[in-house]
């Protein structure tokens, strides 16, 4: 032990420098090891960028705008584009307390090895570039323990949020609401940002194709070729009682766009739930109507419906009768418990009062309609159940080819708290993808308290929690 | 990878074949020692010590590193019952595990807040068994455990004002061998070459109005190998000094770096 023992040896500056030379050399081994491991880390990177690139009524009072579509001009798409990384890796910024001169302030920023700064007026923010092999994390680190830092961060990233190249895109306000004048019926004038933020929400999820929402309504036109793809099977026709739940109307596929239109395909309109897929419950005749029984029945289907991997996670109803009944309010607890979330449209009267299944507010999500400018529908039913509310006035959307007038594409304006409800759909859909594990109460609270607040602030009962937020439901939240 | 693998094993190989190698002349070399001239009374040295970590983790799928700044508070017993040295240190530490995404929680929450400060306790122990010339052999041990102080913070921009709370604890445990050279009158140099696991936990809870949930992410050293190299650096007859490097060589290259000062009673 040093100290106990009284040795004559003179040598050991030689071992001190023999030990200085050891760590020398150990760290640069250490430096050389990161370093190849970051070019490493990088190609891999850059491997899997270049892989991703190869590749009961109808809610009753339905109004249906059908204007001609002049054939445009596919733009190309606009992916989510950036190195894939989250901060510049060489700016950080950072906030001095307003007490400290802009002398000291410099002097700081020259301790802390910034290559170059400068000031962002007005708010006395620095974004400061850090010499090459200086950390952006050790850099933050460091001048978070300094007490005249307010503030330091990194320098996020931005980035084009994904946009498909779907054909229609662009009338789809509700998706992504760039204001001024909207290329929709009436060509009135919009609020930004009056949108449900799918593109937003599109860069963290996209759906999973096993995820299934089943629509109870009118039945799909799984021939579309917007949904061709996207329609799990014929379904089942609980009016006819037979196996082929085609759309004989026109509302279900309408419905059933707006959810999961087959997305970034180069034609036609984008769905909320990108890859998700549907099941179509015919419930509604062509005449537009339809019975409870027919509703109970199709719910206790869709609930116990799987094909191979894919179940059925939400189911919506653009539906919607005046009357309670405990037999519906079963069949709603059967299918809530097995996990499946359940989004019924509020209706379309204007009055107070929603509509059953909506109404029935321990098992499903109630949504009324708002437009453009984020304004309640003047159609849209209010009361306490409602839950929140979704864009319903002019929504494209495809419609059967059988219902298509010649010269004009599949595809057809509508209005109604059955076009806001299949958005909401489409979210939870999209939720319950990522999430498989959350139960349906959860996800449905995650709706209700991530909204827009867009009316009267707070909880109201014409749009209730708001205006719903796709991106706030389901992009990470940041802790700082 | 493979390649790794081989040489984490081979590694792993020779460590015990070293210890089993040193094992049968233990009891011997303790016994002598205890007669030896070298055996001292004992006694303790009280200092403080400040370390630098930061260690190649994994995290469920993926792999970061785990940073860590310690302030402790040290006691050395030296040649206690005539045969080891024992370590003992308590402190304050903060771990930085920015970069953590918590994408079980109805909320996702993305870790970016930097350094939780907790607390730090942990015991280290020295067994000489050869002598030899001026070099001494032995088994080294070590262990401390960090249990980061609860962190809370506001989740703000949802319709209901919500609440996350961060939990981590990680611990470490290293066993090996280790070399000092006594030749030198002011300064001993020494070597660990030591068998190391990390381990750990990051508990997240989230609750905003009757929504919530909790995630636990687990935290694991990758690699299983530490080597260390210091000295103790004699400043005055009573007064030292200790810097020591450790170096992590995984996957993830970690290194560790400490520097203490003690006084001797």
């Amino acid at each position: 032990m040093l100290w106990s023992k009284k040795r004559k040896n003179k040598n050991w500056p030689v071992a001190v420098l023999a030990l200085i030379v050891f760590l020398i050399l150990g760290l640069w081994l250490s430096s050389s090891e990161l370093a190849a491991q970051k070019k490493k880390e990088d190609k891999r990177t850059a491997t899997l960028h270049n892989k991703s690139q190869q590749k009961l009524t109808p809610a009753r009072s339905l109004l249906e705008l059908r204007e001609p579509i002049q054939r445009i001009k596919v733009m190309s798409s606009s992916q989510t584009g950036g190195s894939g990384e989250k901060y510049s890796p060489h700016q950080v910024l950072v906030k001095f307390r307003s007490e400290l001169t802009t002398q000291s302030a410099d002097d700081i920023l020259t301790a802390y090895q910034a290559k170059s700064y400068h000031l962002i007026p007005k708010i006395n923010v620095y974004v400061v570039h850090l010499e090459e092999g200086i950390s952006v994390e050790d850099t933050l680190s460091a001048l978070r323990n300094n007490p005249d830092v307010a503030y330091a961060g990194p320098d996020y990233k931005l980035h084009l949020c994904t946009t498909p190249n779907d054909q229609l895109f662009r009338y789809q306000y509700a998706l992504s609401n760039p204001g001024g004048q909207l290329l929709i019926p009436g060509s009135p004038t919009a609020k930004p940002q009056a949108d449900i933020k799918a593109t937003g929400a599109w860069d963290y999820v996209k759906g999973d194709p096993n995820t299934l929402i089943a629509v109870l309504d009118t039945g799909i036109d799984y021939t579309h070729p917007d949904l061709a793809s996207k329609v799990i099977d014929h379904g089942r026709d609980f009016v006819n009682d037979d196996d082929d739940a085609y759309d004989d109307a026109w509302h279900g596929t309408h419905v059933a766009g707006i959810i999961a239109a087959a997305t970034n395909n180069s034609e036609g309109i984008a769905g909320v739930a990108w890859n998700c897929r549907l099941l179509a419950g015919k419930v509604i005749s062509a005449s537009d109507e339809g019975d409870y029984s027919d509703l109970i029945e199709a719910l206790i289907w869709a609930a116990d419906y799987t094909n191979g991997n894919a179940k059925v996670g939400v189911i919506n109803m653009s539906i919607g009768g005046p009357e309670p009944d405990d037999f519906l309010e079963e069949a709603l607890r059967y299918a809530y418990n097995k996990g499946i979330v359940l989004i019924a449209a509020a209706g379309n009267e204007a009055s107070q009062g929603i509509s059953y299944p909506a109404a029935y507010d321990s098992y499903c999500l109630a949504v009324g309609a708002t437009d453009y400018n984020d304004k309640v529908a003047s159609f849209s039913n209010y009361g306490p159940e409602l839950d929140v509310a979704a864009p319903g006035v002019g929504i494209i959307s495809t419609i059967p080819l059988a219902q298509t007038d010649p010269g004009y594409l599949p595809y057809a304006y509508a209005n109604g708290t059955s076009m806001a409800t299949p958005h909401v759909a489409g979210l939870a859909a999209l939720i319950k993808s990522a999430k498989p594990w959350l139960g349906a109460s959860d996800i449905m609270k995650l709706i209700k308290y991530s909204p827009d607040d867009v009316e009267a602030a707070g909880f109201d009962d014409y749009t209730g929690y708001g205006r719903i937020n796709a991106k706030r439901a389901l992009a990470p939240y940041i802790l700082r | 990878m493979a390649a790794k693998k081989m040489r984490g094993r081979k590694f792993l190989w020779l460590a015990l074949a070293l210890i089993v190698f040193l094992a049968p002349g233990f009891k011997a070399q303790t016994e002598l020692y205890a007669e030896s001239e070298l055996n001292q009374a004992a006694s303790w040295d009280f200092g403080l010590r400040f370390d630098f970590f930061d260690r190649g983790i994994k995290r469920d799928e993926a792999g970061s590193n785990l940073k860590s700044l310690h302030l402790l508070a040290e006691a050395r017993g030296k040649n206690l019952g005539g045969t080891v040295d024992l370590t003992l240190f308590v402190g304050l530490g903060q771990t930085d595990l920015n970069g953590l995404v918590f994408n079980q929680l109805p909320i996702t929450l993305d870790y970016q807040a930097g350094g939780i400060n907790g607390m730090i306790i942990g015991l280290a122990a020295d067994w000489p068994l050869i002598y030899k010339s001026d070099f001494k052999l032995g088994l080294t041990a070590d262990f401390m455990t960090w249990f980061g102080f609860k962190k809370k913070f506001a989740i703000e921009g949802f319709v209901f004002p919500g609440e996350a709370k961060a939990e981590p604890d990680w611990s470490q445990a290293s066993g090996g061998i280790f070399a000092a050279y006594e030749g030198y009158e002011n300064v001993e140099p020494f070597i660990k070459i030591k068998v190391s696991g990390l381990w750990g936990t990051f508990k997240m809870t989230e609750n905003m109005q009757d929504l919530s949930g909790e995630e636990n992410k687990s935290l694991k050293g990758s690699g299983l190998m530490a080597i260390s190299l210091g000295c103790h650096l004699k400043l005055t007859d009573r007064l030292y000094l200790t810097p020591v490097a450790e170096f992590y060589p995984a996957s993830k290259f970690g290194l560790a770096a400490s520097l203490g000062v003690f006084y001797a009673f």
